[in-house]
């Protein structure tokens, strides 16, 4: 169950439905009180379900999701669940990044109050199956892991972590602490149980980590543990870790100490299995405009306004406002909405790469409030402005540009990078104008320019208020901003002559001066406490932070280590829908957000490409380009020459030019003309038959209407184009082959670059005939086709045994040699 | 069937290919840069694929978005076929270095191009000629109203 909560942990209408569920989840007060919890321990069967503690979810409030319950209510309750589950993980990646050892009374306490409440779910059942059919329906059914990771949440606050929803092996994964026999261990902590499943149809599992116990000992005996036995039914105490199951016969068992959790720490320790969990991830990277958000000072006033429209909607700037002037407080959103990072993702970032600026204190100049590292997941964040010429100086770019911008400019984008450290340091805000921030603050800023513009050797005025000006503008919301910066900017000219929404321009510029070396001082401290993902801004050569993503996809290291070498930062791959970064890699345009885009903001497609990378939309393109839409179809001769002639199946006009086409042949040749049929949008060959003849040209076009569903075949849709026969062929075999080239167009704002790569050049496997037009082996030298081949038969997607690939280089034209023109 | 009977063959791919390849991608670009959305952040690495014909005509067969760029993982066990190995010399080393350096130089100039500054646009001077990275090559400059041709 808590399994099937976990995964609806995104945002959505089925959370709704399990939110009720949850009560005991993450019972951050009620487990404090474990006496009400406390059941007699008792072993056996007939242990009714009706008795199970009360801590269990209560199997009525899921029915009342149908009922008049107030669902606004159930919804606050969850949400609030979430939010304290989010704080808590928080906590835990903190205390991991700071190395706090707990005292051993507390984690001896924590211990026997993990046994206490494993004890107190003795007697529920494993499943369903086990229950006594007489009992209603329990709401609780704990398998092995079920029972430890339902005991982990009952006391996530204790812990001070939230358990991943994972089975044994993700369980074993986190605790890396081994003990190499049953007598070191301690009671509470972990035995699994490695084993092979009898069954060929079950999956091994991960580590073939098939079953867990919890340690015992004691006065229950040497070997004794509490677990949840496939075959015993029940949660119950055994006598011995050591027995025979049905399922699966044991390789090895393996102890774990439980140490790592009494710290506070759960993350996985195996390199092979991340166990990420997405699910805070998503909600992470929706930053603030998730419902779910916590705001550690803001979020008691999101609490008990209540409403999550509030937070959700626009009118969250006007809450946020509010927000900010209660506590006083400059807020980072100016940069985190141009593409910065909250404070969540700040500090996963501080995790990823931990530093040893991680566990600075906050300098006061920077943040004059009281501020708590553990409110806010420890990020150091705000140790930067006179730290700055202390820490390390980010390395050099790789490619700088050689024109360096005014130094004015630079100094803007010191004074930008100062500032958005400042204004990471604003916990839990939002949006803010720069109106509302108190006194105390724009001194704290203005010192910090002042700090900063020292070093850089300008005019300190100027950058000040240049720099004012930039947090405003920072800001997406421009129509308040230009109001802000109406009032800010009057000293300012070198900025005010600039649009606001061109404020990038004066981060622009990586020339290499003193100032630009200051920036990148800040910068890399600002990055080093995890907070670049924040600021697109400031990079020197790019206008985005130095932080990139890159979905595990097609070529995803090639574009990690190219990025990396130029002193980027990966972010991690579960921030895909984060609108943080500075450069996006990723490999459908579905996975960007095109609508929070950020200019500047480095993204790998440009939306509408499918008008070239689909079929119909280039020729679209190219027909409108290139021919007059006045001509049919058959004269349109003008194509460029490299295209072949084409048919859109789609545009009601084309197929009767087709066929206009075709009847243009003297009859006997009508049959001979081979075709190819490539459906629209699919690439790498999917879909793409080679045909020839009137009638198999026919079914494409037309389809084959029946009233039998098994019958009818429905037209096609796509593109027709002549076939191709002659091609030149490499080898005394004659293989066909093509020609991958690249075209970048590397900007296309404001104006458009073009590049040309020549690639290379790939083979097809077998040598080229066109005696079997099935063979499509011989036909397409897609690189898709060779996933089919049994090379990559564990790779899902192969279906057929097909034919590979060869691939050469093209540019250094090895294959010359053995080129020959052979047909057929 | 060696190259005897057509040099024309290799004397198109030596001295021609490459010509017909850029301009065919000029023309793509010229239909199409007007269509394309236009914003500051926007790039795109596509890729063309080509045939040629045994009378050396170049053939546009599509362009894909998001081209393959793992080539690593099926070299070795491509590579390995005894088949290919006997009929071409394949230098394994280029085949390696060469998506990792698209990848890095379309990187490169990507950042080159889209500095920060959205109206910093003639900071770096590209000019047939002027060697790019990875041997990328200009195809086409709006700015100068500069096209390969």
């Amino acid at each position: 169950m808590e399994d099937h909560l976990d995964k609806e942990n995104q945002v959505n209408m089925s959370a709704l439905k399990d939110l009720q569920l949850d009560s005991s989840g993450v019972s951050a007060e009620k487990s404090s009180d474990l006496s009400q919890k406390e059941v007699p321990v008792e072993e056996g069967e007939d242990f009714l379900i009706t008795k199970k503690p009360s801590s269990a979810p209560n199997k009525e409030v899921i029915i009342v999701g149908n009922t008049n319950t107030d669902l606004q209510a159930s919804f606050k309750k969850f949400r609030e669940q979430k939010i304290k589950e989010r704080q808590l993980m928080k906590l835990s990646q903190q205390l991991d990044a700071s190395g706090t050892q707990r005292s051993e009374d507390f984690k001896n306490a924590l211990r026997s109050k993990f046994i206490e409440k494993a004890k107190s779910y003795l007697g529920v059942s494993y499943a369903r199956r086990f229950q006594d059919p007489s009992t209603p329906e329990a709401s609780l059914y704990l398998d092995c892991c079920g029972l430890i990771r339902q005991c982990l949440q009952d006391l996530s606050t204790e812990f001070g972590f939230v358990v991943g929803k994972w089975n044994q092996a993700y369980q074993m994964d986190t605790l890396p602490m081994i003990v190499e026999d049953i007598s070191e261990l301690k009671p509470g902590d972990l035995i699994f149980y490695e084993g092979i499943y009898s069954s060929k149809r079950s999956k091994p599992q991960k580590h073939n980590n098939v079953h867990v116990e919890i340690y015992l000992g004691g006065e229950h005996g040497l070997e004794s543990t509490i677990g949840s036995r496939y075959h015993k039914g029940t949660v119950s105490i055994f006598p011995s870790y050591k027995f025979t199951s049905t399922t699966w016969s044991l390789v090895k068992y393996h102890y774990r100490s439980i140490d790592t959790w009494l710290n506070g720490i759960c993350k996985s320790c195996c390199p092979e299995h991340p166990w990420q969990s997405d699910s805070l991830a998503y909600l992470e990277a929706a930053g603030k405009r998730s419902i779910f958000c916590y705001e550690v000072e803001g979020g008691e006033n999101f609490k008990e306004g209540g409403e999550g429209d509030k937070v959700m909607s626009s009118a969250h700037e006007q809450q946020d406002d509010d927000v900010n002037a209660e506590n006083g407080e400059f807020d980072e959103d100016e940069i985190s909405d141009a593409g910065g990072g909250d404070e969540g993702e700040c500090n996963d970032v501080a995790v990823i790469s931990p530093i040893p600026a991680l566990s600075e204190p906050v300098l006061p100049v920077v943040s004059p409030r009281p501020y708590s590292a553990s409110q806010t997941g420890g990020r150091p964040k705000a140790n930067s402005l006179d730290d700055a010429d202390l820490l390390p100086v980010a390395p050099p770019l790789s490619c700088e540009k050689p024109n360096s911008q005014s130094l004015n400019g630079l100094d803007a984008v010191a004074v930008d990078d100062s500032e958005a450290v400042v204004n990471s340091s604003a916990v839990g805000s939002s949006k803010n104008s720069s109106q509302k921030n108190p006194p105390r603050n724009r001194r704290a800023l203005s010192k910090s320019l002042d700090n900063e513009t020292t070093l850089t050797g300008n005019n300190n005025s100027n950058s000040a208020t240049g720099s004012v000006k930039l947090v405003v503008t920072n800001s997406r919301s421009v129509s308040s901003d230009i109001g802000n910066a109406d009032v800010t900017n009057g000293s300012s000219k070198k900025v005010t002559t600039k649009r606001i929404s061109q404020y990038r321009t004066n981060s622009t510029t990586g020339g290499q001066s003193d100032s630009e070396i200051e920036k990148n001082k800040v910068k890399g401290n600002s990055s080093d406490v995890g907070s670049s993902s924040s600021k697109p801004h400031n990079s020197t050569t790019t206008g985005g932070s130095k932080s990139y993503f890159v979905s595990k996809s097609n070529g995803w290291k090639l574009v990690k280590a190219a990025l990396d070498a130029r002193g980027w930062q990966q972010l991690p791959f579960d921030y895909q829908f984060s609108s943080k970064f500075g450069l996006k890699w990723v490999e459908r345009r579905s996975q960007i957000d095109y609508r929070s885009h950020i200019p500047g903001q480095l993204v790998c497609h440009i939306p509408n490409n499918d008008i070239i990378t689909t079929k119909i939309g280039l020729l679209t393109v190219l027909r409108d380009k290139f021919c007059s839409k006045s001509l049919p179809s058959t004269q349109r001769k003008a194509y460029p020459p490299w295209l072949p002639l084409t048919f859109d199946l789609e545009s009601p006009s084309d197929i009767p030019s087709l066929f206009e086409y075709i009847n243009s042949f003297p009859e006997t040749e009508r049959e001979g003309i081979i075709w190819i049929y490539k459906p629209s949008c699919n690439n790498r060959g999917r879909g793409i038959r080679v045909i020839s003849g009137i009638e198999s040209l026919q079914l494409i076009c037309y389809g084959k209407p029946s009233k039998d569903p098994e019958l009818n075949i429905d037209p096609l849709k796509g593109i027709i184009q002549r076939y191709i026969t002659n091609p030149l062929l490499i080898g005394k075999e004659g293989y066909k082959f093509d020609i991958r080239c690249y075209l970048l167009i590397s900007r296309n704002y404001p104006t458009t670059y073009a590049f040309y790569h020549s690639g290379y050049c790939r083979l097809a496997l077998k040598p080229y005939s066109l005696s079997d037009l099935d063979d499509t082996l011989m036909h397409l030298t897609n690189a898709s086709i060779q996933k089919k081949d049994p090379i990559y038969q564990n790779n899902k997607d192969i279906q057929v045994n097909h034919g590979f690939l060869l691939l050469l280089v093209i540019s250094s034209y090895l294959f010359l040699d053995s080129i020959s023109s052979r047909r057929r | 069937m060696a190259l005897n009977g057509k040099q024309s063959s290799c004397d198109y791919i030596k001295n021609q290919l490459d010509h017909d390849i850029k301009l065919c991608m000029v023309d793509i670009m010229k239909a199409c840069n007007q269509k394309l959305m236009k914003k500051h952040g926007y790039f795109d690495l596509l890729g063309c694929d080509f045939m040629i014909t045994d009378d050396n005509q170049l053939s546009l067969l599509e362009i894909n978005t998001d081209p393959a760029l793992s080539l690593g993982n099926m070299l070795s066990t491509v590579l390995s076929l005894t088949l290919m190995s006997s009929l071409f010399r394949v230098d394994n080393k280029v085949l390696e270095d060469l998506l990792p350096s698209v990848v890095d130089g379309a990187l490169d100039l990507v950042l080159q191009t889209q500095g920060p500054d959205i109206t910093d646009l003639g900071s770096v001077q590209f000019q047939q000629g002027n060697p790019l990275p990875a041997d990328f090559q200009l195809l086409f400059d709006e700015k100068n109203n500069w096209f390969y041709s």
